[in-house]
């Protein structure tokens, strides 16, 4: 699997390289390195120890443990779903504002993580919702996500 | 002598130390929630200072921002959660000491490193500001290329496992920290044609992803497997005050990174992340053990903090002395100068001389009352520990976002905060270093920048970094601290395939 990882990063690298050959020449005669100069070196010596990692990982084959990602795993697949929810957390901000969207992800992930215990896991979500928006939002003046629509008009009553 | 007793008069008047309790608590939340910052917490409490005498604002300001650095070692040890970019390098060796079970200790060791620091750096004001203000001034653009080398060099040891791929993560650092607009030329890099790239990549968002969200991550899913816990941080941790003979213990390390504070701190645009890499590195380099080093070790975290928190006084030197901002921070408090009707500079310390006393005074009170502070803030915030693991599970994400958004109140950070959560999970499964990676992200601009202007300045010649005495002695100090623990650790490896044979 990290091979797989190597080969990700080697194209990776190899991307910025060709693109940093875009960035022009010299506008300043002395700047001898230009724009592309250092992201180049940087990509160069990346290469040569991302080279000098997968020679010592195929030559150690044998004796290193292998790092491999268990998808039967319950554990494994309830982290999948828990970056699914978060994922769809952050685009529900936008859509759903700020307050909504934390009370939904908050419900949702402290259940699929098996928390059972429902009036205390409905005060900690509340609690968690109120306060944040409260002292982000009211003391510290951060224009939290308001949602669309009546809900941006809403969040206007709170923030 | 009248003007000492005048400044001891007005930082002990009854008023001024009932706000100044407030500014030091008040600066040590906002430095423990991540995404707020001292600069953030200095601006939020700048209007209720326009009542005020002026000394006593400043005094105010000044003790908002003691309290907040200190404040970011926090969050930063128990949540592995920087809440200020200068508490980074604390979590190196916090985190892993508070999963010994040794939160309280840790979190006592933080505090009275940055209660040393600050106190260092007020008396360092003191005594030598305008000389100290003079130095700064030497510092142009090759000593600034060797202080990032100095603190480029931990990297060594912190990939003391894996010193290629620790290499290879900092590496990484270093090329997104090329994003955005050339600074010298104005081209765009690797920017992709997207708009919000152009300011480039802010490391905050990286650094809670990277660090919180990606731990969060793995923490579900072993948690969920049902398999047994490897480590937890205790959650019953309560603060542990130092004992004089511990803090005599590690002397040396207390002031030495204090000294390098105050020293990054006079110069203009370093400030305190810059100053705890360079403390940390030195420490790891003139450690008897520096493969401990972010296993969780004492040294690990004084001198991150003791070092940050002198940055504050050393930060105060060339905005009082010459009117000369040494960090954003202190920027913001010059404003708060011009406010109340003053000009910082030479004048200003000729006219009112109990303007210097009176916030060296109001730095040593804020610092002695953060370590009694810290006890309390530190203990209400490791109530946190106590919550059930789904809780805490959300708590950190939800932060996270809020932490990462309120930044620039952008969603793109939200964005990056999630990409780099998985760059944090694969370095972690694959055990690269993200504290190198990290690293490289800070220092990667102004390695580069002053590289390359220095180069402008000396018509393309490389002498200029090692015909100036500063930037060579520098330079010779971060080979030694790179090149060190490699050395050390190709003898030992050399020594073991002996005894083995």
């Amino acid at each position: 699997m990290e091979l797989v990882f190597n080969i990700f990063l080697a194209a990776f690298l190899i991307v910025f390289y060709a693109v940093s050959l875009s960035f022009g020449g010299m506008t300043i005669s002395t700047d001898q390195i230009g724009p592309g100069g250092f992201p180049q070196i940087v990509i160069i010596l990346s290469l040569i120890f991302l080279l000098i990692n997968t020679v010592d990982l195929l030559k150690n084959k044998k004796n290193t443990k292998k790092t491999k990602f268990d998808f039967h795993d319950k554990g494994f697949q309830i982290m999948i779903i828990g970056i699914a929810l978060f994922a769809l957390y952050i685009v529900l901000l936008n859509l759903l504002g700020f307050m909504l969207s934390t009370f939904i992800f908050s419900s949702v992930t402290i259940w699929m993580l098996g928390y059972r215990e429902k009036l205390k896991g409905l005060a900690f979500i509340l609690i968690l919702t109120i306060s944040i928006t409260l002292v982000f939002g009211k003391f510290f003046f951060v224009s939290l996500p308001r949602g669309i629509w009546i809900l941006r008009e809403l969040s206007y009553l709170i923030y | 002598m009248e003007a000492i007793i005048q400044s001891l008069s007005i930082v002990f008047g009854p008023m001024s130390l009932i706000l100044i309790v407030i500014a030091t608590a008040f600066g040590m939340i906002c430095g423990a929630l991540p995404g707020l910052g001292p600069s953030m917490a200095i601006i939020l409490l700048l209007p209720f200072t326009y009542e005020m005498d002026p000394i006593v604002g400043i005094i105010v300001l000044v003790a908002v921002n003691v309290g907040a650095q200190a404040g970011g070692s926090i969050s930063a040890i128990l949540l592995r959660v920087p809440g200020t970019s200068s508490a980074i390098a604390t979590t190196f060796d916090g985190y892993p000491m508070a999963l010994q079970g040794k939160a309280g200790r840790a979190l006592g060791l933080a505090m009275t490193a940055s209660a040393f620091g600050s106190i260092f750096s007020a008396l360092a004001m003191l005594v030598c500001a305008p000389l100290l203000a003079k130095v700064a001034l030497r510092f142009q653009s090759a000593e600034y290329f060797a202080l990032s080398l100095l603190g480029l060099s931990c990297i060594s040891s912190l990939g003391s496992k894996n010193q290629v791929k620790a290499l290879l993560s900092a590496c990484l650092g270093l090329l997104l920290s090329t994003v955005g607009l050339d600074a010298i030329n104005g081209v765009e890099r690797f920017t992709f044609g997207q708009s919000f790239l152009y300011s480039g990549i802010d490391y905050i968002p990286v650094m809670i992803g990277a660090y919180a969200i990606a731990e969060v991550y793995v923490n579900i899913s072993e948690k969920c497997s049902g398999k047994p816990e490897v480590s937890h941080v205790e959650k019953n941790a309560s603060f542990e005050f130092i004992k004089i003979k511990d803090v005599i213990k590690n002397w040396w390390v207390y002031l030495k990174s204090s000294i390098i504070g105050t020293v990054v701190g006079i110069i203009p645009a370093a400030g305190g992340s810059i100053a705890a890499f360079i403390a940390y590195s030195e420490a790891v380099r003139s450690s008897k053990t520096p493969e401990k080093f972010g296993t969780g070790i004492e040294e690990g975290i004084i001198a991150p903090e003791a070092s940050n928190n002198g940055a504050v006084g050393g930060s105060m030197v060339p905005t009082l002395t010459l009117g000369i901002p040494g960090s954003p921070t202190a920027a913001i408090i010059m404003a708060a100068f011009m406010l109340h009707g003053l000009t910082p500079g030479p004048l200003l310390l000729s006219q009112q001389p109990e303007m210097l006393y009176s916030i060296f005074i109001g730095i040593i009170v804020s610092s002695l009352l953060m370590l009694v502070l810290g006890k309390y803030i530190s203990i209400e915030f490791s109530k946190i520990l106590k919550l059930p693991y789904p809780l805490l599970a959300v708590l950190i994400m939800v932060l996270g976002v809020v932490g990462a958004y309120s930044l620039r109140n952008s969603f793109t950070d939200v964005l990056i905060l999630f990409a780099f959560s998985f760059v944090g999970y694969f370095f972690n499964k694959f055990k690269y270093s993200t504290s190198a990676f990290v690293l490289g992200l800070i220092l990667g601009e102004i390695a580069e920048n002053s590289m390359r202007k220095q180069l402008i300045v000396n018509d393309g010649s490389w002498m200029g970094f090692i015909t100036r005495p500063i930037s060579l002695v520098v330079i010779i100090i971060s080979l030694m601290a790179f090149f060190g623990p490699m050395i050390k650790q190709h003898k030992e490896n050399k020594s073991n395939k002996i005894i083995a044979e």
